[in-house]
C-alpha cells in the first residue's frame, strides 16, 4: 500500500513537472482563432519598453486590447492534434517554425490591409484604432487561422509598482514615500477610456522634476527603477503615447 | 448492296458527327455554385452568390463548390479583379476560400469552375464600424 501511494505520488509529482509546451485551448495565454484550426498568443515586442506584461515570453493572458502606435508580437499555436497538418507553429517576424514544431519555414503571420496594423522587423505596429485581424498562412499562402485584436487609443498612462502582474483589479501608484538611499521599482502601463489596461510596448520617457530629491537609477526590462536621495517632496513624470502623467514621491530622512 | 463513293462519304461524315456530338454532348457541365460555412459574420461580412460583403481590415472565410449537372464538385477557384480592394486566398481546409477587405471600395470577384467563368460577385470592403 505504502509502496502503491510512492508511486501514485511520484507519478503525480512528474506530470506536474511535465512541460506542456505551447499553450491551448482554456488557457488565458491563447486566443483561439476564427477557423477552428489553432490559435495565437501575444507577447510584448520590446521588453525593454512599457508593456502590459513585462516578460520575454508569451504572455500570461491575451490582452483584450492593444494601444494604438504600440507594437507587440504574435504566435500562431495549432490546436492540439493538428500540428503534424499544418507542420508549424508560426513566429510573426521570422516566419519560421518554432523548434518545437519542427525546422520548416513552413508559414507567415500577416496583417489584413495597412490601415489598423502593419508588420514590421520586430513584430505588429497599431496603426489606427479599430480591429486589426492577424492571419496565420502556410508555404503556399493559404489561410491556415485568423483572430481579430482591438486597437484603442490610451487615454491615459497608469504607474504601478513593478511587481504588477497586469490584473486588472490591482491598485496602481498614486504617490510614493520613500527614506533617503531607498529604491523603488515601478513601471507604466497605457489605458483606454474605459480603464482597461491595453497590451503592446511603447517608449516612455520618466523624469524626477527635483532631482536632488529623487532620481532616476536605471531602467531594465521596461521598469523604472527610482531612489531617494535626499529628504524632501518632488514629483516624478512619465510620458508615452502622447500622453502624461504625474506621480508625487516624498523622501524622508 | 454497294453505295455510291459519295453516298458513302455522307454517311461517314454524319457518323462522325453523331459521334463527336455524343462524346462532347454527354459530359456534364457546370450546373450552380454553392456558398456556405461562412466565418466571420459577426464583423459585418457577407457572402452569398451575388455578393460580397467585408469591412476593411477583416476577413470572411466561405466554403464555395462549383457542381455540374451530375450533381459532382468541380475543381473551383476565386479570383479578385483589384487586389488593393478586396483579396482572396485558398484556406487550407478543401473547397475553402478567404477574402480579404484590404481598402474601402468595389470591385468584382470571378469564380470559375474547371478553369471556365461561371460566377462575377460584386465585392464591397465597406470602412470599419468604429469601436
Amino acid at each position: 500500500m505504502v509502496v502503491l501511494l510512492a508511486f501514485a505520488a511520484l507519478a503525480s509529482a512528474l506530470g506536474a513537472c511535465a512541460d506542456t509546451g505551447s499553450p491551448g485551448p482554456g488557457d488565458a495565454a491563447y486566443q483561439s482563432g476564427e477557423l477552428g484550426n489553432g490559435g495565437f498568443t501575444f507577447s510584448c515586442a520590446d521588453t525593454n519598453l512599457a508593456c502590459l506584461e513585462q516578460s520575454s515570453g508569451d504572455a500570461k493572458a491575451f490582452p483584450a486590447g492593444v494601444a494604438k502606435l504600440s507594437t507587440f508580437r504574435v504566435r500562431y499555436v495549432p490546436k492540439p492534434g493538428y500540428e503534424s497538418t499544418v507542420n508549424v507553429v508560426i513566429d510573426d517576424t521570422s516566419g519560421a517554425a518554432s523548434a518545437s514544431a519542427g525546422s520548416k519555414n513552413t508559414g507567415s503571420i500577416q496583417e489584413v490591409g495597412g490601415k489598423f496594423l502593419e508588420k514590421r522587423a520586430d513584430g505588429f505596429f497599431a496603426r489606427a484604432p479599430g480591429l486589426g485581424t492577424i492571419v496565420a498562412r502556410d508555404a503556399g499562402g493559404n489561410l491556415i487561422e485568423f483572430t481579430t485584436i482591438p486597437i484603442r487609443e490610451a487615454a491615459r498612462l497608469v504607474v504601478y509598482e513593478a511587481a504588477f502582474a497586469g490584473s486588472q483589479s490591482q491598485s496602481s501608484t498614486r504617490s510614493i514615500t520613500m527614506t533617503k538611499g531607498e529604491q523603488k521599482s515601478y513601471r507604466v502601463v497605457a489605458q483606454d477610456a474605459t480603464a482597461q489596461n491595453l497590451g503592446g510596448s511603447f517608449v516612455t520617457e520618466w523624469k524626477a522634476v527635483d532631482e536632488t530629491i529623487a532620481t532616476l537609477d536605471s531602467r531594465d526590462r521596461g521598469v523604472l527603477n527610482l531612489v531617494g536621495l535626499a529628504a524632501g517632496k518632488t514629483t516624478i513624470k512619465v510620458t508615452g503615447l502622447g500622453l502624461s502623467t504625474e506621480v508625487p514621491v516624498e523622501v524622508s530622512p | 448492296m454497294k453505295l455510291s463513293s459519295s453516298l458513302r462519304s455522307a454517311a461517314a461524315a454524319l457518323g462522325l458527327g453523331l459521334a463527336s456530338l455524343a462524346l462532347g454532348g454527354c459530359g456534364p457541365d457546370f450546373d450552380r455554385v454553392s456558398i456556405d460555412g461562412i466565418v466571420g459574420t459577426n464583423n459585418g461580412s457577407r457572402v452569398d452568390v451575388a455578393r460580397v460583403v467585408v469591412p476593411e481590415g477583416m476577413v470572411v472565410k466561405a466554403h464555395i463548390v462549383a457542381y455540374n449537372d451530375d450533381n459532382e464538385p468541380m475543381g473551383t477557384r476565386v479570383e479578385t479583379r483589384n487586389g488593393r480592394v478586396l483579396g482572396t486566398s485558398y484556406v487550407i481546409s478543401d473547397h475553402d476560400f478567404a477574402f480579404y477587405g484590404i481598402g474601402a471600395g468595389e470591385t468584382d470577384v470571378d469564380v470559375y469552375a474547371d478553369g471556365k467563368l461561371v460566377l462575377v460577385m460584386h465585392a464591397t470592403v465597406t470602412p470599419q464600424p468604429g469601436l
